[in-house]
């Protein structure tokens, strides 16, 4: 068993601070609300793994000194004071927030960017360099992305003009599980 | 999978595909010539796949709706109404968008039974040991509803990301990984109200998917899980609570990595065996120099060729107050 020390702690007020900025920055006080009667947490890092933990296995975590993996869902990561929403972390959103995009392809899951002849229908209007919530077919949960124009621009738009950046660097998409997950 | 097998020769079979002589003879000691004849040409055919639906992300009425939608043919797995047999599909089962989404993983149909024998209650602690990859671990979450808590143990870094990567998929939030070895378990002042223990094991009934296992194993192997088995179990049970209860399973075979473990592991701890209400053969009473311990028969021995999928052992206990 290795023995290096995984520091896994509760979130400073600074980082959930950091953290609650963000998400209210792109999903407004509704995107803040999904997080209701959830503790963050931080796994320490080259970055700073986020997770969100429930009362009753929070109270457990706390119990535990040493050895710790995870706990709870992973939400995101914070990497120069800049908290970068991931997969999981888009999908607890998605419970309180209507900003999310439609999207007939599956390309988003191969980290591919989503185009204007893409794009199904959105569920509330978008600024450039927003945030979004990303969904397929059957509203299937496929991510985060951020968005290239506004949404008021896209009817102007050409069909090969990228709207949505997919990300490789992050885990922002389904598909990751595939690529990296294991 | 449904065509008849006839006897011949367990030895003779052996040698043509390619098994160790002393697996043979032990699996004729175990269940017979004719079952272990089955047996053999049971392990030369393929499995069909099976999955488990995922009610942490969507009700199984609306993930059978969006497999049908994708013309994937699957059938109902009698007992377990999560769980469907795909028997064909036109698209890769475990790439689709559903599968990414967390809406079903695939999962051996009997490496479902254990979660389910287990029964974890939605105000309760539940120990999962030896947790990797996950399958087990997510479906106790999905049982409760994704409350109480689950502490999932694994020793191996790389296998831990695995498992934390399954369980975010699956949207497991009541789950807590420790990198640990179960035998310190004792040193975290934790009582669990249930355990499973799936403890790692030589592998002898899933040689349908590994056919390296006919010849990768000695008996000395068997004896070195045998001594780590025992060791596992016998710290899971200092940490159940009175009243609690345990789940042991394998996915092996050899009477040393399960009747033998438990019968020694009862000998220093009051537990009572619980009757299983599964298909599948008593646990067995001796096995070459060894006798078991008296109620070890309402365990079960699960074959492959006569529940058409993976082996398993299991047996559930529980320590007396």
């Amino acid at each position: 068993m290795s023995n290096k020390i995984v520091n896994f702690r509760k979130a400073t007020k600074t980082e959930e601070e950091i953290v609650r900025r963000e998400i209210e920055k792109h999903f407004g006080q509704e995107g803040v609300d999904s997080l209701q009667n959830r503790f963050l947490w931080i796994k320490d890092g080259k970055i700073k793994e986020v997770c969100a933990l429930r009362p009753n296995v929070e109270k457990i975590a706390k119990t535990i000194s040493h050895n710790l993996y995870f706990a709870g869902i992973p939400i995101g990561s914070i990497k120069n004071n800049k908290f970068h929403l991931e997969i999981e972390g888009s999908a607890v959103i998605r419970s309180t927030s209507k900003k999310v995009v439609h999207v007939k392809t599956d390309q988003f899951l191969y980290g591919k960017s989503i185009f204007t002849a893409n794009i199904l229908r959105f569920d509330e209007a978008f600024q450039k360099g927003d945030l979004v919530i990303i969904e397929g077919r059957n509203n299937i949960h496929y991510g985060v992305g951020e968005t290239s124009i506004s949404s008021e621009e896209l009817q102007n738009t050409p069909s090969n003009t990228v709207i949505i950046k997919g990300s490789k660097k992050y885990p922002r998409d389904r598909g990751w599980y595939l690529r990296k997950g294991n | 999978m449904e065509e008849e097998l006839n006897y011949i020769n367990p030895h003779k079979l052996g040698e043509e595909y390619d098994y160790d002589a002393y697996m043979i003879e032990r699996f004729v000691e175990m269940m017979g010539e004719e079952e272990t004849s089955n047996l053999l040409q049971f392990n030369e055919t393929k499995l069909n796949k099976t999955i488990r639906l995922n009610t942490l992300r969507s009700s199984l009425e609306h993930t059978v709706e969006l497999l049908k939608r994708k013309r994937i043919q699957f059938e109902d797995i009698v007992g377990i109404p999560e769980a469907k047999e795909i028997i064909s599909s036109p698209v890769p089962i475990g790439a689709t968008p559903e599968y990414l989404g967390g809406y079903y993983m695939l999962q051996g149909k009997n490496s479902m039974l254990p979660s389910r024998i287990l029964d974890p209650k939605i105000d309760e602690l539940i120990g999962d040991f030896a947790a990797a990859p996950g399958g087990k671990t997510s479906h106790l979450a999905q049982l409760m509803n994704n409350e109480g808590t689950i502490i999932a143990l694994e020793i191996s870094a790389n296998r831990c990301r695995s498992l934390k990567s399954v369980l975010a998929r699956m949207g497991v939030e009541n789950t807590i990984i420790l990198q640990y070895d179960t035998r310190k378990i004792n040193e975290l002042d934790l009582m669990f109200d249930k355990i499973l223990l799936d403890a790692p094991c030589s592998g002898s009934g899933v040689i349908i998917s590994d056919h390296s296992r006919k010849q990768s194993k000695t008996l000395f192997d068997i004896l070195k899980h045998h001594k780590y088995q025992t060791e596992l179990l016998t710290e899971s049970m200092r940490v159940l609570k009175p009243g609690g209860e345990l789940v042991y399973c394998t996915c092996s075979l050899e009477p040393e990595e399960n009747e033998l473990v438990i019968t020694q592991v009862l000998e220093n701890f009051d537990c009572k065996i619980k009757e299983l209400k599964i298909e599948g053969k008593a646990g067995l009473d001796k096995f070459q120099q060894y006798s078991f311990h008296p109620d070890i028969k309402k365990a079960k021995r699960i074959y492959p060729h006569t529940s058409k999928g993976e082996g398993f052992f299991i047996i559930k206990m529980v320590k007396e107050q």
